[in-house]
């Protein structure tokens, strides 16, 4: 074998053992993602547009006609109206 | 500006008005009311009413009137005929010496009664007994307001154990949730289950509001009630009524010019839709009443 075909061959051979670890590598991350997605799901609630019962029953008004209270305004009163 | 504190109808007092001097103080008001309505003095008119089932007293009948006015509106869940079924829980004299188990005998449903209303005369037919406790620390509110404006104040706010009326505002005032309002004119009250309770003789844990379809502390979803109304007597009558009964008496708070914030027991907050947490009263709403 010559040395061109010596050169030849060894440039074959490194553009496969490239590709196969292109390919591996490749492999290797879908593998790590189809895990990560999987152990995702089984983890955590199902969707968002599914609410636990405890969720949506605190979210439902408990009388007719009523709605939720808007945020506390923290601000400066001259009395306060106690329970009685 | 002049500033009044006392102690009456078993809580504190807090008056606070323009008029640098007053010829009536509102703690000679409010114990002349509270002498002739509080069923926990012997010799007031509602107890010489529920003892001789009969008496006759121009305040009685006013206040008493504008009571079963309120138990019409409320569709019957505000009562002042629930005097029997507190007693009979054990809430037969003034709160704060409630510090033993009652040795009343617990009773279950309601004791019929009926009022009848002659002028100044009442009467009574049926074994219950009138409580005007749902309303009565409201409208002394309401008759210290307008004593006050009577002898020239312009600007007057009395906090009648939290039963607050106004006049003259504005007035911010705080109420449940971290929340407050801006009142003018008118008054807000809260009523809780939180508070006032205490054990019976057969070890319940028992409240001061009672739904009257049952005569027994009301299980209602909520467990305190916030009510602004045109007056303070309405506001705490109607307080009491949302706690007893929420769902028949929240849809009729509009139409009497009231409105609701409410405490949920699991911790929530709600309110109707026009609560008006910067408060106008509607126009013609005043004080519909002096007769001190």
């Amino acid at each position: 074998m010559t040395d061109r075909q010596t050169r030849e061959r060894m440039a074959t051979l490194s553009v496969v053992a490239l590709s196969a670890v292109v390919v591996a590598a490749g492999y290797v991350m879908a593998s790590q993602q189809a895990g990560a997605t999987s152990g995702q799901s089984t983890a955590t609630s199902p969707s968002p547009n599914v609410l636990p019962a405890s969720t949506r029953a605190a979210t439902a008004a408990p009388v007719r006609g009523l709605v939720a209270a808007p945020a506390p305004a923290r601000r400066d009163v001259v009395r306060r109206s106690r329970a009685s | 500006m002049t500033i009044e504190e006392f102690r009456a109808m078993g809580t504190s007092w807090w008056v606070q008005t323009d008029a640098e001097a007053v010829a009536v103080r509102p703690a000679d008001i409010v114990e002349r009311l509270e002498a002739q309505l509080s069923r926990f003095r012997p010799d007031s008119a509602v107890s010489r009413l529920n003892r001789c089932r009969a008496a006759r007293d121009p305040l009685l009948a006013q206040v008493l009137g504008m009571a079963l006015r309120m138990r019409d509106a409320t569709a019957g869940a505000f009562d002042p005929t629930m005097g029997a079924e507190l007693a009979a829980l054990g809430y037969n004299r003034t709160f704060s010496t409630i510090t033993v188990p009652s040795i009343e005998q617990h009773v279950v449903g309601r004791t019929w009664v009926r009022a009848e209303i002659d002028g100044t005369l009442v009467r009574l037919a049926g074994p219950g007994a009138i409580d005007l406790g749902g309303i009565g620390k409201g409208f002394a509110v309401d008759v210290v307001i307008c004593e006050l404006i009577a002898q020239g104040a312009r600007s007057v706010i009395v906090d009648g154990g939290g039963d607050i009326g106004v006049a003259g505002g504005p007035w911010r005032i705080g109420v449940g949730g971290g929340l407050d309002i801006e009142l003018h004119d008118g008054a807000v009250a809260t009523s809780s289950k939180r508070v006032r309770r205490w054990t019976t003789a057969c070890g319940q844990d028992v409240h001061h509001i009672i739904d009257p379809r049952t005569g027994l502390p009301s299980a209602s979803c909520l467990d305190e009630a916030v009510v602004v109304a045109p007056d303070a007597a309405t506001a705490d009558a109607l307080a009491t009524a949302v706690l007893a009964d929420p769902a028949r008496v929240v849809p009729l708070l509009e139409p009497l010019g009231a409105h609701a914030l409410v405490h949920e027991t699991n911790g929530a907050w709600w309110t109707t839709p026009a609560f008006p947490f910067g408060y106008e009263p509607r126009q013609g709403a005043s004080l519909p009443w002096v007769s001190p």
